[in-house]
């Protein structure tokens, strides 16, 4: 009769001495995978300058409709990338379509997942805070 | 009917057609890339090859080799693919991969191909070559790295436009589409973006703005020119990205000038007008429609009640839909009580309308008897209407006599149809009589320099010229009354004086009248160089007499210079006619369809308006309602127009954009522009379009709907609920308009000239040009001529890039052409010793300019050419309603030294 209960009792002194499962957000993060899809970012090439060429297809493939592009030429020729690039993280599922559908490897999900906020109008991002992300 | 076999499958086919067709027909898709449909095939990249029995033991191009009887065609195996994958990876060799930011990627045919034949490397290494760009060009961008030398471009601009603008440089590996200089000189009008399989020829105002997936599309007819062209509205929400236009559609074949695809920006032109405007403390200010509204009624009934209804006026447009025309004369008409309605169309080819009408008679049907009203059979049409020719006449005419027109500037749609049948070898003689040379000219046959104002004179002479040489091949031909007075007149004029007036001697006059005789499809194009003369309306009684001295045969081909020249015609803004043009005594008619009164005294004509305004003659016109009317834009004498505008006490105008006139008015209402109203437009070969309208701008209303407004505040409404039923009441007065309700109008229109078409479906009635006509025999002016005092002539033309003054807005006339000219022969100008770009004074009897001068060999010696689209050069100052004028050219340093 007294086996069983001290079984139990033995069990939880042993789980008194493991590490713990459970993470202690939001003091602590916790690490995600490699292919965690987080929201999406913008890249630079090695010069600088933007990777995206505002051909669309991000915009195009995109199933929540979250990103607008709104392109512009440049002095050269061949020269064209995006006046305006916003992604409304609201609207954003992560499914990193974005990602598959860029010829120039120019989008990619980043693997931040902290999103919530008080005020919709805040995610939405433009340009610049996604080049920085 | 031949049987050919492809895939295995029995097709039925005419002989003559290629392989390519046949499928094409059958829905059987052969790869291609140099092939289109709108031009002739050269089998040039082979991608279509097929394979055919009997035949060589090789593949052939589906698209130049002809079928023939029991041929057996494979157009899919294992063989083809591979020649087709080889062939285009040669091509890919250097085609660079910018597919992201080129604008035609998603509708790249080169990009379609390569992903149908599942290419997705390129093994093949060769010498690189060195593109030249052009960016320099307005409006057109070239890459030529991304051509693929299918010579599309250069067929479209050669059999097609007819400017060979861009043709092959260089040969084998090293050839490269030209354009001869670093930009482009051509006539812009983007065709060679149309067909580009690639993006080697894109649209610069385009680029980048959009991708083609994205664009919706929506059919819409020209508002420029009376060609009634059709074209596709691009837009990505709700903004005009580009204009181009369907190869499917039977009207231009997928053709549209440099108006149509680089100036319809106007749409969403920042000036354009979205409220309406009173004048307060003198200043247009913007006030709510209902306050503008009712001042414009109270003004009307004052002016009514004090002075009568015959001191108002109207002035209707060639920009307008029929509705809109058709409403306006009857609230001028019926509501107003006025009986003076006009439109500037007057001063030139409402000139050959009346005497068309006057001549050949008015469009008149002659019902059975004994029959239900709904479905009455026809058993008479008879009218001026039936000389008419359309665009498909043109292509199965075998000799075209173009007199008194420059018709590429006028209607670009007739010199399209003209290259191509040329091109065709359908047209043997295309024979053009000009005052000036154009490109257009250098394609004929055969072509003759006429005095500037001498476009009558040439008429008169190939009517004196026939009835010398034709004798017994005249008989038959034409029936009608007063030959022998007509033949008197003709023989009394002497050849000294035709030749005197025209340049042209009696040998040449001759064979021009031969050339007619001896056609069997004979084709006449008149325009503006004849009906803009100051006695247009004489001239052009030559050419209804003509017309019934050659009878049948003979089709008359007019310009018309706005999408609804002939339309506002039609819908009776003249003081000449009633809707159907309609004699003033038919009024009872109108009394009982409209139930208003209609007066029926004779109208003043716009000259006299202006002058009654002006405050000549007994009773003064003291308020005039304009619809979209630029008066300052026409041939009318500025300063006279100027008089008559300021001393009216009300004048309202319905505009799309605060142009001169408008901003003289008491009260502007802001109308859409004809390509956003919903209604129709009758185009210059009588086809009349719906023009499906979709809005571009916020505020603006329809112009029919600003006038039922103020008709309701007037007591006297006009209820129309839509433009189907304002059409609907057009049929009901004008049985030629009665074959379709507006929404059931097909694609390609109708011509209301061709009643037999569609709702009678019988041919059986007589079709005559009736005996009972007799010719019109008026005294012809010499033309101006120059003078000691004047020894230059002033000749009013019109410009490629601009149409009328609505085009002032339109970005691509503003690239193209952003200053107006007085253009002199580079002869001439030595002999001034003026520069191109100096300034030049130019005096005629009526006032004087000064404009910047430009040099073109092809403007004829000793005259002036001008035109009247622009704000900065005030060509009005000089004429009085002609377009030939004597004058005098002053360089201005003469005149006010330190000026230039």
């Amino acid at each position: 009769m007294i086996g069983p209960l001290l079984k139990g009792l033995g069990k939880t002194l042993e789980q008194m001495f493991r590490k713990p499962i459970t993470i202690e957000y939001p003091e602590k993060k916790r690490e995600v995978s490699e292919r965690f899809r987080g929201h999406p970012r913008l890249l630079r090439d090695e010069t600088g300058r933007i990777k995206c060429v505002a051909c669309h297809l991000c915009e195009t493939i995109c199933p929540s409709k979250a990103i607008t592009v709104v392109p512009e030429g440049g002095p050269q020729m061949h020269d064209k990338h995006p006046r305006e690039f916003i992604v409304d993280l609201a609207r954003c599922i992560f499914c990193g379509f974005c990602q598959e559908a860029c010829p120039k490897g120019a989008i990619m999900l980043n693997r931040k997942y902290e999103l919530a906020q008080y005020r919709r109008d805040v995610l939405i991002y433009d340009k610049e805070k996604l080049l920085e992300e | 009917m031949i049987t050919v076999t492809i895939n295995g499958k029995a097709y039925e086919a005419q002989p003559g057609m290629t392989v390519m067709q046949v499928a094409d027909a059958n829905g059987i898709r052969i790869p291609r890339l140099c092939y289109h449909k709108a031009l002739s095939p050269i089998g040039a990249c082979r991608i279509c090859v097929v394979e055919v029995k009997p035949g060589p033991p090789r593949p052939v191009p589906a698209c130049t080799t002809p079928v023939a009887d029991k041929m057996q065609v494979v157009t899919e195996s294992e063989t083809l693919t591979h020649y087709r994958r080889e062939l285009l990876q040669l091509l890919l060799i250097n085609h660079p991969l910018d597919c992201p930011i080129c604008d035609k990627g998603g509708e790249c045919e080169l990009q379609n191909l390569t992903r149908e034949l599942k290419i997705s490397q390129q093994p093949y290494q060769a010498a690189k070559l060195t593109p030249q760009y052009d960016s320099q060009s307005p409006l057109i961008e070239r890459y030529p790295d991304r051509c693929v030398n299918c010579e599309r471009c250069v067929r479209v601009c050669r059999d097609w436009v007819g400017a060979a603008a861009l043709y092959f440089d260089n040969r084998g590996y090293r050839t490269a589409v030209t354009a001869g200089g670093r930009v482009m000189d051509c006539e812009f009008c983007g065709s060679c973006i149309g067909v580009c399989p690639t993006g080697a020829i894109i649209d610069k105002t385009f680029k980048y703005s959009a991708r083609a997936w994205q664009l919706q599309k929506e059919a819409a007819v020209c508002p420029y020119c009376g060609g009634g062209c059709h074209l596709v509205l691009e837009t990505k929400k709700g903004q005009l990205k580009r204009v181009t236009a369907s190869f499917d559609e039977p009207v231009n074949g997928g053709i549209i000038c440099s108006r149509g695809r680089f100036s319809l920006d106007i749409v969403q032109h920042e000036r354009r007008l979205t409220e309406p405007l009173i004048r307060k403390d003198g200043e247009l200010r913007p006030v709510a429609w209902e306050e503008a509204l009712d001042f414009v009624a109270d003004r009307i009934r004052e002016i009514g009640s004090r002075h009568g209804p015959f001191a108002l006026a109207g002035i209707g447009s060639a920009r307008a839909t029929n509705e809109s025309n058709y409403v306006f004369q009857k609230f001028c008409r019926a509501v107003l009580g006025t009986a003076h309605v006009d439109t500037t169309a007057a001063l030139d080819h409402q000139k050959i309308l009346r005497a068309l009408v006057h001549v050949l008679g008015r469009p008149r049907v002659t019902w059975a008897d004994g029959e239900g009203t709904s479905h009455r059979a026809i058993r008479e049409v008879s009218g001026f209407q039936l000389a008419l020719g359309t665009l498909d006449d043109l292509d199965r005419a075998d000799t075209v006599l173009v007199v008194g027109s420059d018709v590429k500037k006028e209607m670009p749609p007739l010199v399209w149809r003209i290259n191509q049948a040329q091109k065709r070898k359908s047209l043997r003689e295309l024979l053009i009589v000009s005052s000036r040379h154009t490109r257009f000219r250098s394609s004929a046959r055969w072509s003759g320099t006429c005095r500037p104002g001498g476009a009558g004179f040439v008429i008169l002479g190939i009517l004196k010229g026939l009835f010398e040489t034709g004798g017994e091949k005249l008989r038959g031909l034409g029936d009608f009354r007063r030959e022998e007075v007509l033949r008197r007149r003709l023989d009394a004029t002497k050849w000294d004086l035709v030749q005197d007036a025209t340049g042209l001697d009696r040998e040449r006059m001759v064979f021009l009248a031969d050339r007619l005789l001896t056609a069997e499809r004979p084709s006449l194009v008149v325009g503006y160089d004849l009906a803009g003369l100051g006695d247009g309306y004489d001239a052009a009684c030559y050419v209804a007499d003509l017309l019934l001295v050659l009878g049948k045969k003979l089709k008359l081909h007019l310009t018309a210079e706005k999408a609804n020249t002939q339309g506002c015609s039609d819908m009776g803004v003249s003081p000449h006619w009633l809707p159907g043009y309609a004699p003033l005594e038919d009024a009872d008619r109108f009394e009982a369809v409209w139930k208003m009164e209609v007066p029926r005294d004779p109208g003043l004509t716009l000259a006299e308006i202006v002058a009654a305004a002006a405050g000549e003659g007994p009773s003064p016109i003291r308020g005039l309602w304009m619809v979209g009317t630029d008066l300052f834009g026409t041939s009318l004498n500025r300063s006279a127009v100027e008089a008559a505008l300021e001393r009216l006490e009300l004048l309202v105008c319905q505009e799309a954009f605060l142009n001169p006139t408008a901003a003289m008015a008491h009260v502007v209402f802001p109308a859409r522009l004809a390509v956003e109203t919903e209604g129709s437009l009758t185009s210059g070969e009588l086809r009349v379009q719906r023009q499906e309208g979709k809005t571009f701008a916020s505020g603006p209303r329809d112009d029919w709907e600003i006038l039922c407004e103020v008709a309701r505040r007037l007591g006297r409404p006009m209820e129309y609920a839509s433009a189907a039923q304002i059409f609907s009441e057009i049929c009901q007065v004008f049985p030629h308009y009665d074959q379709y309700g507006l929404p059931d109008i097909p694609a390609e229109g109708f011509w209301w000239n061709r009643l037999y078409r569609t709702k009678y479906g019988s041919m059986g009635w007589r079709r005559v040009l009736d005996p009972s006509l007799k010719a019109v025999i008026p005294w012809l002016e010499m033309p101006p001529q120059v003078s000691e005092e004047y020894p230059f002539l002033l000749l009013v033309s019109r410009s490629l890039f601009q149409s009328g003054t609505l085009s002032r807005y339109g970005l691509g006339a503003r690239t193209l052409e952003p200053q107006g000219l007085a253009w002199l022969h580079p002869q001439d100008a030595r002999d001034l010793q003026v520069k191109e770009g100096e300034r030049i004074r130019v005096a005629s009897a009526s006032g004087s300019i000064t404009a910047p001068v430009g040099l073109d060999r092809r403007v004829p010696r000793r005259t002036v050419q001008a035109s009247l689209h622009f704000q900065d050069l005030p060509v009005q100052r000089l004429t009085d309603g002609g377009i030939v004028y004597p004058v005098r050219v002053i360089p201005t340093a003469e005149v006010e030294p330190g000026q230039g």
